[in-house]
């Protein structure tokens, strides 16, 4: 069989892509790395979801290369050796499942940061080929289709909105609100709420919030987190038109004589190949294993791999992780029964330093450290000097610290620069159990976001301070965060210098298009997944125009 | 009988004829009571928290150590460590109570390779202390009782994230 759409991974780059196209009649085949699993099967298991690789490979078997500067020269080491995984949910959905759901909107300028800022040196910092005023009809329909909660707030550095309200109001919050709020007001600072891609009342199927107490990181069983999973893919089963087949790794795509993509060849959980063919191709891996399947994917058409003819892919990888700093709160800050009320969100972002006259800066989102406790545990087996803590002394530390303090974050999102040092390559000499080389990430950052970091982490600490938190403690660095990816296959107006055309269709391959974050040249002081909705959306409709004019 | 004598034997007993524990059978017997005796020092009895034999530390390593999801690295260490320990410190196991534990609060400030297998153990103890009662340790949910944890619902109905 030949389907019309074979859509590469399911994600928030996937989901609309097949909602959409599903809806409109086309024939969509998903080949899902991961299995098929529902709200029954998810629960709030720390050691099956977040200590165990249960919805993402094991590194023994797959694993990605890192490389780092050490001593003036670029090394790489194997994730392996260090469990830094840079995987973050084989399942359908992908990791939609297990996001935060903090949602925030790329602000106009963030299209145009090269005008407005100008170009650092040595970065490879580009406008975008579209604007805010494009992307603007598909974040709102993200918040009506996904499912966005939140209160919209007259504020110097929102975003114009062509709806007055979002479609669901705000979820409840703890009362260590009115402590942020207060003493950023004392600071003159304006606290926001922050909009969450979580629904506070019941949507069609999905059923609203239920205040679990484990969120972030973990899957929803009632359906209120907007994963692709239960927002799109849910919905676009029911019109019998997509085909999802799971533990389906694809490994290569495969190209015919007149520069097209004909099929794609994945591995079954087994480990035997199979080939799927269809007219047109959706790549949403996520965007290191996106560049790394193009990479991969050489023959006589391609030999630096598919699309990549002009030597841009992999390029420009990004992040938009900054580090965190985290305060601790007890009973001397607001009554314990409040500060441990379980399940209810903080909500709440800063934005003034969003952008700044001189340089783009970033964003502070405030959030409980997640309610897990075994990992907290686990830090507190250490004391300052790094000196393991036993006996009494470890078992009265763990009495103290949970039942009279609760950790408050302050997570820091920075745009990170593009530059040559920071990439997706593949190396024949690593290969996974399949034979497959892996993704090097080279993760080099521009010295000046480790400056942005900085001044936003001492805002941070002001705003801990004024609020009288204790022990407060900061982990900054240029390190990338593995679950904030974008960049790889950059999308612009020139085939030299980009990968994809401003509906993220390749500009070598006519019916391959890359719907993850992997075609952002900038990503924003934001997490990116809202972005990435809206934009796969928006594909979505250029390639339902372009189906019905059979440029395919 | 003596005391320890009889100690040691309720531990290897316990595991040993629990058909669940089957991974026992292939550990030796002296490297459960050591795990055992280690888990005590680390995690004692005190006003607010439970011992490690209470809410099962040994228990919750026994039975998930070979699990496909355990690093078969830490599970080598965890092993041989035990192996090595008993070889360094023979006498270990005749040892007073205040002995054992001073020797090892001292060889973890003295020695790398001791601290390491000490903080690996404390590691898969505290996973034992608050994972979920299912996967053998946190018994009726002791732990999370303890310092009054706000468990997230729904807890799982099956261990490693199985489908229902």
């Amino acid at each position: 069989m030949i389907y019309d759409v074979c859509v590469v991974g399911s994600g928030a780059g996937a989901g609309p892509i097949i909602y959409e196209l599903s809806l409109k009649g086309l024939k969509v085949c998903v080949l899902e790395k991961g299995d098929i699993y529902n709200e029954k099967d998810f629960s709030k298991d720390e050691l099956a979801v977040v200590r165990r690789p249960i919805y993402t490979p094991s590194l023994k078997d797959e694993y990605h290369t890192i490389e780092e500067l050490r001593d003036g020269k670029w090394v790489k080491f194997p994730t392996y050796e260090t469990n830094w995984s840079f995987w973050n949910g084989s399942l359908l959905g992908g990791s939609s499942n297990f996001m935060s759901g903090f949602f925030h909107r790329l602000k106009p300028n963030d299209f145009k940061l090269a005008s407005i800022y100008g170009k650092i040196d040595n970065s490879n910092i580009v406008d975008w080929p579209i604007s805010y005023e494009d992307l603007e009809p598909y974040y709102e329909k993200v918040e009506r289709v996904v499912g966005v909660s939140g209160e919209v707030q007259e504020y110097k550095n929102s975003e114009p909105r062509s709806t007055k309200d979002y479609p669901f109001e705000s979820l409840k919050e703890n009362k260590i609100v009115n402590l942020i709020d207060e003493s950023c007001k004392q600071l003159g600072i304006t606290a926001m709420k922050t909009p969450r891609a979580i629904i506070s009342r019941q949507k069609d199927e999905r059923n609203s919030c239920y205040y679990s107490n484990y969120c972030g990181s973990y899957a929803c069983s009632s359906g209120a987190k907007g994963s692709s999973r239960a927002s799109l893919i849910s919905k676009a089963l029911k019109t019998n038109n997509v085909t999802i087949i799971a533990n389906a790794f694809v490994i290569k795509l495969n190209t015919s004589k007149n520069k097209k993509i004909k099929s794609a060849t994945y591995l079954t959980k087994s480990g035997n190949k199979k080939e799927l063919k269809a007219k047109l191709f959706v790549i949403a891996a996520q965007a290191v294993e996106t560049s790394r399947l193009l990479l991969n994917s050489k023959d006589e058409n391609f030999p630096n791999g598919v699309s990549n003819n002009s030597e841009n892919v992999g390029k420009n990888f990004l992040s938009s992780s900054g580090g965190i700093v985290s305060g601790s709160f007890d009973e001397s800050n607001m009554p314990l029964k409040d500060l441990f009320a379980s399940g209810l969100f903080v909500n709440r972002a800063i934005l003034d330093w969003y952008y700044t006259s001189k340089f783009k800066g970033g964003l502070l989102e405030l959030v409980f450290e997640h309610a897990n406790p075994i990992r907290r545990a686990g830090f507190m087996r250490w004391d300052n000097n790094a000196d393991l803590i036993l006996g009494k002394n470890l078992q009265d530390k763990i009495y103290e610290e949970f039942t009279k303090t609760r950790r408050l974050n302050i997570e820091i999102f920075q745009d990170w620069t593009p530059t040559d040092n920071s990439f997706i390559s593949v190396d024949e000499k690593y290969k996974d159990k399949y034979g497959i080389p892996v993704a090097n990430i080279r993760i080099g950052a521009d010295p000046k976001d480790l400056k942005v970091s900085k001044i936003l982490e001492e805002k941070a600490i002001e705003i801990f301070k004024k609020m009288k938190a204790k022990d407060i403690q900061s982990d900054i660095s240029a390190l990338p965060s593995s679950n904030l990816q974008a960049g790889g296959c950059r999308f612009g107006n020139n085939p030299k210098e980009s990968v994809l055309n401003k509906y993220c269709q390749s500009h070598e391959v006519n019916n391959l298009f890359i719907t993850d974050g992997s075609f952002m040249p900038t990503g924003g002081s934001v997490p990116y997944t809202w972005t990435i909705y809206a934009n796969s959306f928006r594909i979505a409709d250029f390639i339902k125009e372009s189906w019905e004019k059979k440029l395919f | 009988m003596k005391r320890r004598t009889f100690i040691q034997f309720s531990v290897i007993s316990t595991l040993l004829f629990t058909t669940n524990y089957s991974i026992a059978k292939t550990i030796p017997s002296n490297t459960i009571v050591l795990l055992e005796e280690i888990f005590q020092i680390i995690f004692p009895k005190t006003k607010n928290m439970p011992s490690s034999t209470e809410f099962g530390a040994l228990e919750y390593l026994i039975l998930n150590i070979s699990h496909r999801t355990f690093d078969d690295s830490d599970k080598t260490f965890i092993l041989n460590g035990a192996n090595d320990f008993l070889n360094s410190f023979p006498e270990f196991f005749n040892l007073t109570k205040d002995e054992k534990q001073q020797l090892i609060f001292s060889i973890v400030k003295e020695n790398y390779y001791a601290r390491s297998w000490i903080s690996k153990l404390t590691y898969y103890g505290l996973e034992g202390m608050f994972s979920d009662p299912l996967y053998g340790g946190n018994k009726n949910q002791i732990a999370w009782k303890s310092i009054n944890h706000n468990v997230g619902y729904p807890r799982p109905k099956k261990t490693y994230g199985q489908k229902i």
